[in-house]
């Protein structure tokens, strides 16, 4: 019996682990859908809107890539993935013009001009929203405030950061829960009745906004504003190995040092009076330490190397939100450090076996 | 501003490759090799702290006292092009074999708009003599770290399956747009807050 | 015995898929018919053929001589007449010459009823030679002729003799069976083998898995007077490869394109240490192995002894056949072992399994482009960087690849195994080795 002519002559190995790209990619849009189902419900039907038009611009671009290309990749996921991100990092009232923008930016010119995925080292919707943000005044404003916030707060509030930088100087406040305090930032009524039952029961003085902060009823991007349903859906991540700790843990390490010890110094209170918990639970520091800094092309592709990368998205991260003018800065220092990822690949691997070096004799 | 600002300036937020496009001829032509890349940067860092006080000298001594401002342009490349020389005479002087390595570099060293434009803006900042020579030095500096970022990449891509019409000098602009981009995060906001 | 070594960095922890075996005492396969014996089944020259159509032949007569300096004796499996001379594609899908015997005759030669007490006396030179005559050959995947490993130049020091049991492929679990069925023949083999080589001290090396195997070796060792330590190393593959076991057990890391001897030591797998029993002590030449039979495909997996030139199909059949169609049939280990696309390929020296693996089993995958994800570079137990080195090997930038290591590759596999973009890895970097080979052959 023959069986040759059924199938190509296979090479070993035999056999493979199950994981596949179009696992990883869907896997990891699946672990963000139920942040951005909270934007949508929060700051409603606007949001939905970014985001299909994001995905749907994304999508296009990858099929003319696709055509021009003559090889198909829709499928694999990653175009809806970056279609997503972009959706997500945006603020819910921009005019629709800047999620297509960004998106078409993304895919057309930071992946596809490169070969598509995997070649391009640039992390395709953070360079999109950037494109978008620099290029279009419009595109750093658009806040919705969120449903929790009921009864409606009336005059437009800005995300916390974007409140906080403004007013940090001038508020006379040391660090920015008293600030927002002070300034009469609107806290949603479940929190304030959350942090009340957690006073009465278990003692614990939390601050609403915190509580806020955490859940996501806030205003801000449509995907960033919910870090516990972020850290949820990562769960799912690292427990199939499709993201290790190596990244977050740097990147959150020494962005929550470095805030601590200069955090106070915007407001003029010291050094070691910054206010970690607070950056941590805000902006996009959940969806960068667990979803964008781990994109795999973009980021190193040894231990020893993600643990430089996160350390220095870290620490551009905490110089950003602290001295520079766009309030949330942890997108820009993972495009930065996006730069130095194939220097990092060059000086960090692993030691060869039998201390070879240079050409063995053959 | 302080010497510190000065440096942080003209490295990071007006880097004379990515935020003011001077000198895009020797940086696509050197940044194939890390290596080729990191000589050059160095080279020009060299020649442009030299040059910064040299034409700060000129300024001072020439056109100055002789009130032929509208000269500067044509004075500072001269300047220019003579220190590039007398480097080059010196170096030949010291080790043959150095110049030799680094003669390859000498057609992107002399008419090099980025050096000149580093001059004619620390003329126009009104830096004295020492600023002048560490806003040289700075913005050489600048010039260094993009090559170096620029060359890292391009080794890398060299291994990629760039579309075949956007190979070598497309992609490589590209990317050094890509690197501008992210480079936009640095501005005079972040530097004034940061050293106060 | 010791704790739990390993290799420091690289390999792969996966399911062994033994259970399926592992039970299974050794039986004879059932004698074939009709042997196709190639005269290819070492490492190095083919052998020259002795016999012409038309000859009868013994078990265990010679049917192939020494070719070279790097070659070795190849014998009848079964008593009966020489058919033909034909070419035939082996497992790995090399070409080569093959005797065609068709079965006729009497078995009585090799009956095993007790062997004569050989005392300690055989010199070391004696042992070799029956080695060569005995077409003995390391069955562990290398098939290097055993009297040339064992030719130990002079004054070269011997510092330890690693006896490898660990069989770290899944599915295989042969030497097992060996190690728990015939501990006084290993051990009296170990004896022989260190007669030989005259090591400072003995291993046995063994996957955690069967610590409980080695008792009896160990006492019988002991009794022969050539006492033995074992060592579990974990479960992780390639730990079976000469150089990861040597860097477990002794710490040593053998530099690149040198033998075990450059770091004092010698390797043999278990079951050459059984085809050196029975070629010094039963005059036996190598013509039958253990051959694992397995896979999620098989009906009823078992070991088998089976005589060279046995068509594969007949094992799968004596197993109870194919329950599924299979996905892939492997001749070998899963990770390095071949494809098997004709099932009349026949069994030979360096066939230690059978594997029908099912889809389901082999998780195949189309090519899709690298995502950067460096899971190739955590598990490659010799510290390359896989999917550099293919990068560089596709773009014909073949000074780059030598210089980081290409010829290092020793194809295990852990590379392809664990990319989620099912870039061919080794299939890549084979061929890139190969094209670097011949560049500098024609230098």
């Amino acid at each position: 019996m023959s069986l040759a002519g059924s199938e190509p002559l296979a090479i070993s190995p035999h056999l493979h682990r199950e994981i596949t790209t179009a696992r990883i990619m869907w896997g990891v849009t699946a672990c963000l859908l139920p942040a951005g189902l909270w934007g949508v419900w929060q700051f409603g039907p606007r949001a939905l809107l970014v985001v299909l038009v994001a995905l749907l611009a994304a999508l296009a671009g990858e099929l003319l890539v696709g055509l021009l290309r003559s090889r198909p990749t829709v499928r694999d996921g990653s175009a809806f993935l970056t279609g997503l991100l972009v959706g997500y990092l945006l603020p819910p009232g921009v005019p629709l013009y800047v999620p297509a923008a960004a998106s078409l930016f993304g895919i057309l010119v930071v992946k596809g001009s490169f070969g598509g995925l995997g070649n391009n080292w640039m992390n395709p919707a953070i360079a999109g929203t950037v494109f978008a943000f620099f290029s279009w005044s419009a595109a750093r404003r658009g806040w919705i405030a969120p449903l929790a916030w009921s009864p409606p707060a009336g005059a437009s509030w800005a995300e916390p950061l974007a409140f906080v930088k403004s007013a940090a100087l001038t508020s006379g406040a040391h660090g920015p829960i008293e600030l927002l305090a002070s300034a009469g930032y609107p806290v949603s009524r479940f929190s304030q009745a959350l942090g009340g039952w957690l006073h009465g029961a278990l003692g614990l003085g939390i601050d609403a906004h915190y509580l806020d902060l955490l859940f996501g009823c806030v205003p801000g991007s449509i995907g960033e504003v919910s870090p516990l349903l972020l850290g949820a859906g990562s769960v799912y991540l690292f427990r199939t190995g499709i993201i290790t700790w190596h990244v977050p843990a740097s990147l959150g390490g020494t962005f929550l040092v470095l805030v601590a010890v200069f955090g106070g110094l915007p407001y003029g209170a010291g050094f070691f009076a910054g206010n970690p918990v607070f950056h941590l639970l805000s902006g996009s520091l959940a969806l960068s330490a667990l979803y964008m800094a781990c994109d795999p092309a973009t980021s190193p592709m040894t231990a020893k190397g993600k643990l430089i990368f996160g350390a220095g998205v870290g620490a551009l991260g905490a110089l950003l939100r602290l001295c520079g003018s766009a309030p949330d800065g942890l997108p820009l220092a993972i495009i930065l450090m996006n730069i130095a990822t194939p220097l990092i690949n060059g000086l960090t691997g692993p030691g060869r076996f039998g201390g070879g070096s240079g050409r063995p004799r053959a | 501003m302080s010497y510190v600002g000065i440096i942080l300036t003209l490295v990071f937020v007006n880097n004379v490759v990515l935020s003011q496009l001077l000198g895009l001829c020797p940086l696509v032509s050197a940044s194939r090799r890390v290596e080729s890349a990191a000589i050059l940067g160095f080279a020009v860092t060299f020649v442009s702290s030299l040059a910064a006080l040299a034409t700060w000298a000129v300024e001072r001594l020439v056109l100055l006292p002789l009130d032929i401002g509208y000269f500067r342009i044509v004075a500072f490349v001269l300047t220019t092009v003579g220190l590039v020389r007398l480097l080059d005479f010196l170096v030949l002087r010291t080790s043959s074999s150095l110049r030799a390595s680094l003669q390859v570099y000498l057609p992107l060293l002399v008419p090099n708009c980025a050096v000149l434009g580093i001059t004619l803006i620390a003329e126009r900042s009104g830096y004295g003599a020492l600023e002048s020579f560490v806003a040289g030095a700075a913005a050489g500096a600048g010039f260094l770290v993009s090559i170096l970022l620029l060359a890292s990449i391009r080794e890398k891509l060299e291994s990629e399956w760039v579309p075949r019409p956007l190979r070598g000098l497309p992609i490589a602009l590209i990317s050094a747009g890509l690197i501008a981009l992210a480079f936009l995060a640095f501005d005079k906001a972040l530097v004034k807050n940061l050293i106060g | 015995m010791s704790g739990r070594k390993t290799f420091p960095s690289g390999g792969i922890e996966l399911a062994s898929r033994k259970s399926l075996s592992r039970g299974s005492a050794i039986r004879n396969a059932l004698i074939p018919p009709i042997a196709t014996v190639p005269l290819l089944q070492h490492l190095g020259t083919q052998a020259l053929c002795l016999v012409k159509p038309g000859d009868r032949v013994e078990e265990g007569m010679a049917i192939g001589g020494a070719s070279g300096p790097i070659s070795a004796r190849v014998h009848s499996p079964i008593p009966g007449v020489v058919t033909e001379i034909a070419e035939v594609t082996l497992a790995s899908g090399q070409r080569s010459l093959a005797v065609r015997i068709e079965l006729d005759g009497s078995f009585s030669r090799f009956q095993a009823r007790g062997w004569p007490s050989l005392g300690p006396d055989l010199p070391a030179e004696e042992i070799v030679a029956l080695l060569a005559d005995g077409g003995v050959v390391g069955l562990g995947g290398a098939l290097l002729p055993s009297h040339l490993k064992l030719s130990i130049p002079k004054g070269e020091p011997v510092d330890v003799l690693v006896v490898n049991a660990v069989e770290c492929e899944p599915y295989l679990t042969g030497d097992y069976r060996l190690l728990v069925e015939k501990p006084r023949e290993l051990a009296e083999g170990i004896r022989l083998a260190a007669r030989v080589c005259r090591p400072k001290e003995i291993i046995l090396a063994l996957d955690q898995s069967s610590d409980h195997a080695i008792e009896a070796l160990a006492a019988a060792a002991a009794q022969a007077g050539c006492p033995i330590s074992a060592i579990g190393l974990r479960s992780k593959y390639p730990q079976g490869d000469e150089k990861q076991l040597l860097k477990a057990l002794i710490g040593r890391e053998i530099p690149p394109g040198e033998t075990p001897l450059a770091v004092g030591a010698i390797v043999v797998n278990v079951a050459t240490v059984y085809a050196l029993f029975e070629a010094v002590v039963l005059r036996k030449p190598l013509f039958e192995r253990v051959v694992t039979v397995s896979g999620g495909a098989v009906r009823s997996p078992a070991n088998l002894k089976v005589r060279f030139g046995t068509p594969i199909g007949s094992l799968i059949e004596e197993c109870g056949g194919l329950k599924t169609v299979p996905k892939r049939i492997v001749a070998g280990g899963p990770f390095i072992g071949h494809t098997v696309l004709d099932l009349s390929t026949p069994v030979t020296k360096g066939v230690s399994g059978v594997v029908a693996l099912t889809a389901g089993e082999v998780h195949e995958g189309t090519r899709t482009p690298c995502i950067g994800c460096g899971r190739c570079i955590e598990v490659c137990p010799m510290g390359l960087n896989p999917i550099r080195l293919l990068k560089q090997v596709e773009h014909s930038l073949g000074a780059e690849a030598l210089e980081a290591g290409l010829l290092d590759c020793k194809e295990c596999g852990c590379c392809s195994y664990v990319c989620p973009a099912r870039v061919p890895l080794v299939e890549g970097l084979r061929l890139g080795k190969r094209a670097a080979r011949s560049a500098e052959a024609v230098r």
